[in-house]
């Protein structure tokens, strides 16, 4: 995948760390760390699934989001039921049918874009876990400031609006979007460029990621 | 999803193991697995791992009134989250025996002993305290919870620092951490919880069991023990004890476990309070293993995030407040909304497809003009050979003749259901 | 017809889509109607019914008043909560709030916060001692489909229609005392208005879906509007759709979103 070559001027020296395999117990596992913010996910199926929850056609997917305080709230069942949605068009879930996929994410460390890096961790422990996927996917959160001509994925403070694009890696369509705050049409088709790019970093990354052990094993 | 069921082979190995002095990860009956602690950005998160066991855990404050009881102290909760992600068969919000169990035993080793100043906490007496809660969540279940939830629980408390306020009389003011530094809380000591398994009897004592090893044993003897070498807890359970020798020993042993572990907490906070100095700290990011195949790390990523110039140019829209409860969006002129005897208002000319008409006090409807698109279909749909049932045309006739005929509200109902099915 | 219906749901409803008509008679891009009551309880401070199609929702606003949170002494209170009680539709059940409720309040309260709808500060009356609460509860009566476009809409209206009483808190006594004669409106600083889309196929957009749309289709996109720029669009998974098919749903939803103002203002006039 050739990461486009326009985007010459480094702004923020972003950084990408991930560990999979993190988890003993879950069959996939990932702790992803995009700049300072840190999330794990792990991915158990596909199992057994609870009679009155077995879908005879498809897997049956589901997904928890774990704050890091606090017991979980409305905010957390938003991000679990996008989480989902994406995850029901990824996954191949009819390779399994009356199995359950479970998906668990743990907040590790919030320093904004949250949804995004959990929605990329997500991805990351399902290559781990080896689970059937039409097609990979990647997220990328954008903060617009109204005082600075510049965008941003990590600032969080003084941000007029966000919006957070989920792309796929078979083609340039959007596979998810999830928007907040007042956005213009100029704006928002530049958030989309700017996304769409560095959506491809993040395809680059797990291609890399995968090679590195698929070779050895 | 039920927990896995312990097979009679596996236990009967496990068991031959121990009596021939072995433990199934090949170590010492009186070695503890290797701990590491790791603290977060943020004030009073740490993530703690126990060999494969990792908890994490987070402290947060906020401003309650105390108990009537206690007037003068701040209050402390203890919560202990097990997810699926510890184990499958942990259920999500829903409290299991284990994480019962687990929260009560740190509620003896941090709030029973005594450890945490909580008379400290207090704000304004018999009004205002602070209210201290800790979070553990379990992300992977494989023995020894208990012993690593404390020490998370406690490397936590000792990490977080809580917003300086100010008490002005009446008033308090809390200061935000650039304003003042945030406190520390005050610790009287440090409990953690050591945790033995015991097979035959007690004569055969395994330190730091991992899951398997405290489903086979007979019993097993939690303690809670402090850096000052005192015992400020204890907790058995399984088959009784034919002789206390062993929960003396256990002591004995206990003690220099806990003040390793103590130690250790210690180094890792000033190890932390040096690091956070740095420009390139980056909290539990740091804690990851970057030197296994399983992981990667792509450092300055030419990402590009600066804005179109063209932007600059942009006016903003300047949003103005209106006051009162009607919209501005327009001006009633501009809207032209003069609503005439039969209650039609044509909002815009002959473009709009839809129609905004006043029925009578307090309610509006929006309806759409003429059903164009089923007259055009009409020929359409009998060329075809699949069998489509066209929607009756009277349907779409009595549309259009209600819309214009009076203005009685049960008329309108009969407009909607008539449209939409 | 029926049992073709009922056994091939979707086969069904892709022969009418093949010929740019949907089974109720619209045409893929064509919104139902919309009905809008305000001031519909009168035990409220402020109440809207919204009808979209067979879809009803009614919201009610009522203020309390109590203390401010010590974190934030000059801020009031603005609770949104979305109900969908299993009076709406057969797939919810009886007792706690189901997921889909728990993400619908989650989203709109987030859009009330992010959007900005209300300044909480205007909802103080005394910093540290006195605030109002405003508790907007939004109950779906009717679940056939865009009930986000009926919820935020009838947010909308309510907060539009409420007054609340004026307080007076003396400082020294610390007595409140209300004034019922003297009504105040809300200063409204935004008004977000939702509409929806479900996609059928890859490539087809079906504007405002019913219930049964919703649950054939591959996914949803809700646009919200205000003042005529986009507040946020929420396409959570299911089908791909391209930045032109997205371009268009922003485009159309800002039409309706006009004909939504002014159907909120004639309703609004009349009272």
């Amino acid at each position: 995948m050739e990461v486009d070559a326009d985007a010459e001027e480094i702004l923020n020296a972003d950084s990408l760390k991930c560990e999979l395999n993190t988890l003993s117990r879950a069959d996939g596992s990932s702790v992803l760390c995009q700049n300072k913010t840190v999330m794990a996910a792990a991915v158990y199926g596909p199992v057994e699934v609870k009679h009155h929850k077995m879908l005879i056609d498809k897997a049956y997917i589901e997904v928890i989001y774990k704050p890091k305080c606090g017991i979980s709230q409305i905010g957390d069942r938003l991000f679990e039921s996008i989480i989902g949605s994406i995850c029901e068009t990824a996954i191949l879930s009819s390779f399994y049918p009356r199995t359950a996929i479970y998906l668990i994410i743990q907040e590790l460390q919030d320093c904004g874009a949250t949804l995004a890096c959990s929605i990329n961790s997500t991805c990351l422990a399902l290559i781990h876990a080896g689970v059937a996927m039409n097609f990979l996917f990647a997220a990328v959160t954008c903060e617009i400031h109204s005082d600075q001509n510049q965008l941003s994925q990590f600032q969080q403070e003084n941000r007029k609006s966000e919006i957070t694009f989920v792309f796929e890696n078979t083609s340039d369509r959007i596979l998810a979007v999830d928007s907040y705050g007042e956005i213009s049409e100029v704006e928002y088709k530049d958030c989309l460029k700017k996304c769409r790019n560095s959506s491809k970093v993040i395809f680059k990354f797990y291609q890399d990621m995968i090679s590195k052990y698929a070779t050895k094993m | 999803m039920r927990d896995n069921i312990l097979s009679t082979c596996e236990k009967n190995f496990l068991l031959q193991a121990i009596n021939e002095n072995k433990r199934l990860d090949g170590r010492q009956f009186h070695e503890c697995r290797n701990e590491t602690i790791h603290f977060g950005t943020d004030w009073g998160s740490c993530l703690v791992t126990l060999g494969e066991t990792r908890v994490l855990a987070q402290v947060s404050c906020d401003i309650q009134p105390p108990k009537a009881s206690k007037p003068n102290d701040g209050l402390l909760y203890v919560h202990v989250e097990m997810s699926p992600m510890a184990a499958l068969h942990f259920e999500s919000g829903r409290q299991s025996d284990i994480s019962v169990q687990v929260n009560r035993l740190l509620e003896k080793c941090l709030k029973e002993s005594k450890c945490v100043d909580l008379e400290a906490l207090c704000i304004v007496s018999d009004e205002k305290v602070w209210n201290i809660r800790i979070d553990l969540n379990v992300m992977n279940f494989e023995g020894n919870l208990a012993s690593c939830c404390s020490v998370a629980a406690l490397a936590a408390l000792a990490h977080f620092r809580h917003p300086d306020v100010t008490s002005t009389g009446e008033k308090i003011i809390i200061h935000p951490a650039s304003e003042k530094d945030p406190i520390p809380i005050n610790l009287h000591h440090y409990p953690v919880i050591i945790s033995y398994a015991l097979f035959n009897n007690g004569n055969h004592i395994v330190s730091d069991p991992t899951a398997l090893e405290e489903k086979v044993a007979d019993s097993l003897l939690l303690l809670s023990v402090n850096s000052y070498r005192e015992i400020c807890g204890m907790h058995f359970e399984g088959a009784p004890l034919p002789s206390s020798d062993v929960v003396i020993k256990c002591s004995r042993n206990a003690v220099n476990t806990a003040t390793h572990l103590v130690k250790q907490i210690k180094k890792a906070l000033s190890d932390d309070l040096e690091k956070r100095s740095r420009a390139s700290f980056g909290g539990l990011s740091d804690s990851l293993d970057l030197n296994h195949i399983f992981s990667r790390i792509e450092e300055n990523l030419r990402i590009d995030f600066k804005r179109e110039c063209s932007w600059r140019d942009e006016p903003t829209p300047d949003v103005k407040p209106d006051i009162g409860g009607v919209i501005k969006m327009e001006s009633d002129e501009d809207l032209n909304l003069d609503i005439d005897s039969d209650g039609i208002s044509d909002s815009d000319g002959e473009d709009s497809k839809y129609s905004v008409k006043s029925v009578n006090q307090k309610t509006a409807e929006l309806i759409s003009k003429g059903p164009d698109l089923l007259d055009n279909d009409d020929t359409d749909m009998s060329d075809n050979g699949e069998v489509i049932e066209v929607p009756p045309k009277s349907d779409a006739k009595n549309l259009e003749e209600i819309e214009l005929s009076g203005d009685s509200e049960e008329e309108d109902v009969v407009v909607l259901d008539s449209s939409i099915k | 017809m029926e049992h073709y219906k009922s056994v091939h749901p979707l086969k069904y409803y892709q022969d009418y889509l093949a010929h740019d008509i949907r089974p109720d008679g619209r045409g893929l891009n064509k919104f139902r109607n919309v009905a809008i009551n305000v001031d519909s309880i009168s035990s409220a401070n402020g109440s809207t019914i919204v009808r979209i199609g067979n879809t009803c929702v009614v919201c009610g606003i009522k203020g309390e008043l109590g203390p401010p949170k010590a974190e934030e002494p000059q801020n009031g209170f603005l609770i949104i909560n979305v109900d969908l009680p299993p009076l709406c539709s057969s797939q919810f059940r009886p007792g706690p709030p189901s997921e889909k409720a728990q993400a619908l309040t989650a989203y709109i309260n987030n859009i009330a916060q992010r959007s900005n709808i209300i300044d909480l500060k205007n909802l103080c009356i005394e910093a540290d001692k006195l605030v109002w609460t405003v508790y907007c509860d939004i109950v779906c009566l009717n679940y056939d489909g865009s009930v986000v476009d009926a919820c935020l809409a009838s947010l909308i209206g309510s907060i539009l229609s409420v007054t609340l009483p004026k307080v007076h808190y003396n400082a020294e006594t610390s007595v409140i005392s209300v004034d019922e004669d003297i009504p105040i409106p809300l200063t409204v600083l935004c008004k977000p208005i939702a509409t929806s889309f479900a996609i059928f196929n890859d490539d087809i957009i079906l504007a405002d879906p019913c219930g049964e749309e919703e649950s054939l289709s591959n996914g949803t996109v809700t646009v919200i509007i205000a003042n005529d720029e986009l507040h946020s669009i929420h396409k959570p998974g299911g089908n791909t759709l391209s930045e032109q098919q997205i371009q268009k749903c922003t485009s159309e939803a800002k039409e309706r979103t006009i004909l939504i103002y002014k159907l909120i203002q004639a309703a609004m006039k009349q009272r």
